[in-house]
């Protein structure tokens, strides 16, 4: 069975995630939900110069969407908004290292959904 | 309860082959489907190895014999709800078929625009979803009861909405809750609705009491049943749908093409008598006789002690339940007029993550909107986890539910 879904490092994830809020004064607001099981992530973020200073995202969730915005965000904080396009699916999933089903799949790529629908 | 009225659990599981498969799965997921004893699964293999033709005109004995053992499941599964007429029964291919029968057959036939339906708060979406169909198509009006503050239906509360009760045409509610596992008081609904000369139909569905409770129509006093046989033993593809015979007398059918028919002519048709005019096309054969072999298991072991099963193991369920600190528990506390469904949840955990560690242990259970998306509304969560119990579960397999939650709580650090 699944042992290692519930690690002690995505557990810390979950419990203090990090970039976890709201910038009330951003450049962009997506919001994505999951209708399968009611998560839902709100990502604002602010854009300078081409790359992304600050983001920030928050809604409610499961530990994998949880643990998977709080690493998105603070990887891709601070680069140019270049990069962030080339950062794809697959780089998502390798970051997060999480072993998942199909189903959870949904949950942890909640954050990466709404970070693309900001990039449009 | 004494334990010799208990139902030797041991017994019945080994029954179960699922169980020689995964001796340690703790299934409770019953409300989705159950899983299937060895004479199901034989009855199943044995039609295909003995009888396998198509029913109904073959002339040759093989045929002859295929349509016998299909239609004697008709009449025995009338004489497991107490119907007198095996053909009142109609096979579906589960609870939605049976359902969206009622609502193309009989509903869009004899309602019309400003008509009221009765539903519930309560309802799983096979009892929503075709109701707003037809709301679209023909402009009738949808009502649905407001659940009482422990989970129970406020219907008395029909006759204060302000609406011509004359207008309500049908009131469609669930027997048993698949979520809070609430038992509706069917009978004294009908006879609330009698009382105050409501003239209307009463469509039960019993997706979720037919496999736990002791069931007669004449008891229900209701005018349509639904229910599926894979949550009672039975395969996966099979429902019924049981109807007064004046109803089915006046109703269309929803499926139209082969065996339905009478005598068909280039530009008219004329149907067959039922219940042939509501079962279009060759019918899921072997699982309809699997079915028969599920009916005589639960016969066998006496469907009032497979309702004291369940009531020995909510009562256990509902203790041991509430000890956990922080569970918060969607559904009726007292241990009365429920039977054992647990939905329930911790603060800030999301379902899916409940499931999930439980899972580690081997421990099924299901977590979401169990597609009762309104409930989900009204009781203002978007997701709960949901351990449901069947025969074959004891409360070993509860007492594992409650320390595989303690584990949640100590993983999820709460
Ligand atoms: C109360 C209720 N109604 C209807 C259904 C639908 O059953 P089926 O999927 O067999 O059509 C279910 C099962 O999920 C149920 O619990």
């Amino acid at each position: 069975m699944n042992k290692t879904l519930y690690r002690e490092i995505i557990l810390e994830h979950f419990r203090n995630p990090l970039n976890f809020g709201e910038i009330l004064d951003a450049d962009f607001i997506v919001d994505e939900d999951n209708p399968l099981c009611g998560d839902s992530v709100h990502l604002t973020g602010k854009v300078n110069k081409g790359k992304l200073t600050d983001i920030k995202f928050k809604g409610e969730g499961c530990v994998i969407s949880r643990a998977a915005g709080s690493i998105m965000t603070e990887y891709i904080k601070n680069k140019t908004i270049k990069e962030i396009r080339n950062f794809n699916q697959k780089d998502f999933l390798s970051l997060i290292e999480i072993p998942l089903t199909v189903t959870r799949l949904k949950c942890a790529l909640l954050p990466f959904s709404a970070l693309q629908k900001a990039l449009k | 309860m004494k334990r010799d009225k208990f139902m030797k659990v041991s017994l019945v599981k080994s029954d179960f082959p699922i169980f020689d498969e995964y001796p340690n799965l703790v299934y409770l997921d019953n409300a989705a489907t159950s899983q299937k004893p060895h004479t199901v699964i034989d009855a199943v293999k044995q039609f295909y190895v003995k009888y396998n033709a198509n029913i109904h005109r073959g002339i040759y004995k093989l045929s002859e014999n295929a349509t016998q053992k299909y239609e004697n499941v008709r009449s025995k599964v009338a004489g497991f709800i107490g119907c007198d007429d095996p053909k009142e029964i109609i096979f579906t291919k589960n609870t939605n078929e049976a359902i969206n029968l009622i609502v193309y057959g009989w509903a869009r036939v004899n309602l019309k625009k400003g008509d009221i339906v009765v539903l519930s708060e309560m309802e799983h979406h096979a009892n929503i979803v075709p109701w707003i169909r037809l709301k679209q198509e023909l402009g009738i009006n949808l009502y649905f009861v407001p659940l009482t503050s422990d989970y129970g239906l406020d219907y008395k509360k029909i006759l204060a909405q302000g609406f011509d009760l004359s207008k309500i045409k049908l009131v469609s509610i669930a027997h048993v809750s698949n979520v809070l596992g609430t038992i509706n008081p069917v009978s004294e609904i009908v006879k609330f609705l009698k009382e105050n000369k409501l003239s209307v139909k009463v469509c039960i569905d019993a997706a979720q009491s037919v496999p736990h409770l002791p069931i007669d129509i004449r008891d229900l006093d209701c005018d349509f049943l639904t229910f599926s046989a894979h949550k009672m033993l039975g395969p996966s593809g099979v429902g019924v749908l049981w109807a007064r015979l004046k109803l089915l007398e006046s109703m269309e059918p929803f499926l139209a093409g082969s065996h339905m028919i009478l005598k068909v002519f280039r530009d008219n048709v004329i149907f067959a008598d039922f219940p042939d005019k509501f079962e279009a096309g060759t019918a899921n054969l072997e699982g309809v006789v699997g079915f028969g072999a599920a009916i005589d298991y639960l016969n066998k072991l006496g469907m009032q002690n497979v309702f004291e099963h369940d009531q020995t193991l909510m009562k256990y369920g509902l203790q041991e339940l509430s000890g956990i600190d922080g569970l918060k528990l969607f559904g009726l506390k007292e241990a009365k007029n429920r039977i054992a469904i647990f939905s329930f949840g911790f603060e800030g955990i999301h379902p899916h993550d409940i499931a999930q560690i439980l899972d580690e242990d081997n421990i099924a259970i299901r977590s979401g909107h169990h597609c009762a998306q309104p409930l989900m509304d009204s009781i203002k969560q978007s997701a709960t986890a949901r351990a449901s119990c069947y025969i074959y579960n004891s409360k070993e397999d509860l007492d594992k539910l409650v320390m595989g939650l303690k584990k949640v709580k100590q993983t999820l650090g709460i």
